[in-house]
């Protein structure tokens, strides 16, 4: 592959600025995060600077001189070498950005009367900022990034110079920003206190993205469904929590979509669901079998064992699901059924966890995570026995089950894949022993969607 | 302006490791054209001398070509130069251009001589008849070669012998290129 005329950061390039707290020092450099191959290329702070002047509207020599404008240009051969090694790996395309490539949607006007139907949890945050420091992205609009370096500018003395805080949150784009990291955690995450909270230093101009975390909003063409990702201890904790107890998942005054706050992703469902490799049904049929479904969980949920079986069930009569009256009669897998989606589920987390542990710091909570997720996929292989639920983590397990058919999450692969695919986590999130870092299934669940790309 | 070759090749490492240490700031880079060969111009650390880098192919040379506000400016953004890049100094070039067996080496440090001479010497007698005795080498290449750097150096005792070789050279081509080189005598006495 050439190195393109006019180079440019690939959208699919995730651009992540990191700081190291090492021992009376301080380290930082940006990993590329490749969004299509899972890989990652780090670089010195001083070389992406110049690779953020590469937008697409500057050849070799004009780059040269913008970065010798900036105080950047050493040897041009390392620029060289550089812009071919990006290329090489399908990090760079040639010229401007065209508008098809914006990452924030446009936001559909005629759909603000569209009712907003909200499962009903009410989450009660316990503010150790567990999920600011769990994810390789952190996204702020270019409004929101501002306001966050005007309100805290002396976070990393963001307020003289963006780009010491927010990086483009994909290939060059200006529209949206990815936040430093220190040491794993949002840059404007302040240190534990004693107790081990943590406080948002922005809180009150905090992201939209972290206002509603961890809802999840889809659009089904009846009502935007609000539900959440069980990717979040307080997740696990506010289960079957009343109501005055916590918050729920949007505030109460909003109603509508057009309620909601503009710039809002609000995720469509696609026209047709495919149930297994050769069934697809109707947007309209999938609403009415996810309704029974909902309701079976309601009034039979009590009596389901093990959620890992039934997602499992449910898979293998994806056909007929929601047809019936009944929830089906749940069956324990074989582990040889699953054993392949367990393997590769292993050799992603083992991936994931040595790539951490090369460069993240110890104090890193992602890479504790993925480094749990590893050794109980690779624990769960070992044993060749799928475990059976733990007591305190059953209503969860269903929880999520249920979350997750409520917010449409099953539905924009194949369900069949994605319910054996959720067992399997499950499955991983029972051999975690440890929970000093969260009930396991939340971990595994973050874990996982970064490892899938679903962040 | 005043113009200093650079000995040999130099790669653009080189030439970046000298920026730096010159504290030169790159300011402009113009690609080879047909009629322009490629050039990077720096600013001195001063911002007060303006230095190009010239590759030029005709030449088969490099050279840098320095202009400041002052003599003593220049002068000591030459020394700076010399100190941090090779270049050939006037004795060298003399000793290029008396050179003048037949043979590959010997034709290339003839032509190189003829080059440097032309961008860095002034007109003097002897560096004249070098020349003329290259317009009317056996070697071909060395014929052409003259006729570039004599198109660079516009020394008007030049002028007779090229228009020799327009007139009898053997070879209609160089003809061709010694009526082009005359051209660039135009308006001088």
């Amino acid at each position: 592959m050439s190195t393109p005329l006019r180079p440019r950061l690939a959208p699919w390039v995730r651009p992540r600025l990191h700081h190291f707290r090492e021992s009376g020092s301080h380290a930082s450099h940006v990993v590329l995060h490749d969004a299509r191959t899972h890989e990652s290329v780090h670089l010195e702070t001083r070389l992406f600077s110049i690779v953020a002047l590469a937008d697409g509207t500057r050849d070799f020599d004009a780059l040269t001189l913008a970065a010798e404008r900036d105080g950047l240009l050493q040897r041009r051969s390392e620029l060289r070498a550089l812009l071919d090694q990006l290329s090489a790996r399908g990090l760079l395309v040639d010229g401007i950005a065209n508008p098809g490539e914006s990452p924030v949607p446009p936001d559909p006007a005629d759909q603000s009367q569209r009712p907003l139907d909200v499962l009903p949890i009410h989450l009660a945050c316990d503010g150790r900022g567990g999920c600011c420091r769990q994810y390789p992205s952190i996204a702020f609009s270019d409004a929101e990034a501002t306001r966050a370096r005007v309100h805290a500018p002396a976070v990393l003395d963001g307020l003289a110079d963006r780009r010491r805080v927010f990086l483009p949150l994909s290939g060059n784009t200006r529209e949206a920003h990815g936040v430093a990291f220190v040491d794993g955690a949002c840059a404007y995450l302040a240190d534990a206190d004693a107790e081990g909270a943590r406080a948002c230093v922005i809180h009150p101009v905090r992201p939209l993205g972290c206002q509603l975390y961890p809802a999840t909003l889809v659009d089904d063409g009846e009502a935007i469904r609000v539900s959440v990702k069980v990717e979040c201890d307080c997740v696990a904790r506010s289960v079957g929590l009343p109501p005055e107890k916590g918050e729920p998942l949007v505030a109460r005054e909003v109603k509508h979509r057009g309620d909601l706050p503009a710039g809002l992703d609000v995720v469509t469902l696609p026209a047709r669901i495919t149930l297994d490799e050769t069934t697809e049904i109707s947007r309209a049929e999938w609403l009415l079998r996810r309704a029974r479904l909902l309701d079976l969980l309601v009034t039979d949920g009590a009596r389901i064992d093990d959620v890992a079986a039934m997602a499992c069930t449910f898979a293998d009569a994806v056909r007929s699901l929601g047809t019936r009256p009944q929830l089906p009669k749940s069956a324990a897998p074989s582990f040889a059924s699953l054993e392949s989606s367990i393997n590769a589920l292993a050799a992603r987390t083992q991936a994931m966890s040595e790539a951490a542990i090369a460069w993240r710091s110890p104090r890193d909570r992602a890479r504790r995570l993925r480094l749990l997720c590893a050794e109980a996929a690779a624990r769960l292989l070992g044993t060749k026995k799928l475990p059976p639920p733990r007591d305190h983590q059953r209503a969860l397990e269903v929880f999520h089950l249920r979350a997750a058919l409520y917010g449409h999450q099953l539905v924009f692969g194949t369900l069949a894949t994605e319910l054996r695919a959720l067992a399997v986590r499950v499955y991983v999130a029972r051999m975690i022993d440890d929970e000093s870092e969260g009930a396991p299934l939340t971990l595994v669940e973050a874990t996982m969607r970064i490892a899938d790309g679903r962040d | 302006m005043t113009r200093a070759v650079l000995d040999g090749p130099i790669t653009d490492d080189r030439l970046d490791d000298a920026r730096l240490a010159l504290g030169w700031q790159l300011v402009n880079v113009l690609p080879k054209t047909r009629t322009s060969p490629s050039q990077l111009h720096f600013l001195s650390r001063d911002r007060r001398s303006l230095v190009a880098v010239v590759d030029d192919p005709q030449l088969d040379l490099t050279y840098l070509a320095a202009s400041s506000p002052t003599p003593e400016l220049l002068r000591a953004e030459l020394s700076a130069i010399r100190s941090t890049l090779p270049t050939l100094e006037l004795a060298v070039i003399d000793a290029l251009l008396g050179s003048s067996r037949a043979g590959p080496p010997a034709i290339e440090s003839l032509a190189r001589g003829l080059g440097a001479a032309a961008l860095v010497a002034d007109e003097s007698p002897a560096r004249s008849a070098r020349f003329v005795a290259a317009l009317q080498h056996e070697s071909r290449e060395i014929r052409v070669r003259a006729l570039v750097a004599s198109a660079y150096a516009r020394w008007p005792s030049l002028r007779p012998a090229i228009g020799e070789v327009a007139r009898t050279d053997v070879d209609l081509t160089v003809r061709s290129l010694a009526e082009n080189a005359l051209t660039a005598f135009a308006g001088l006495p």
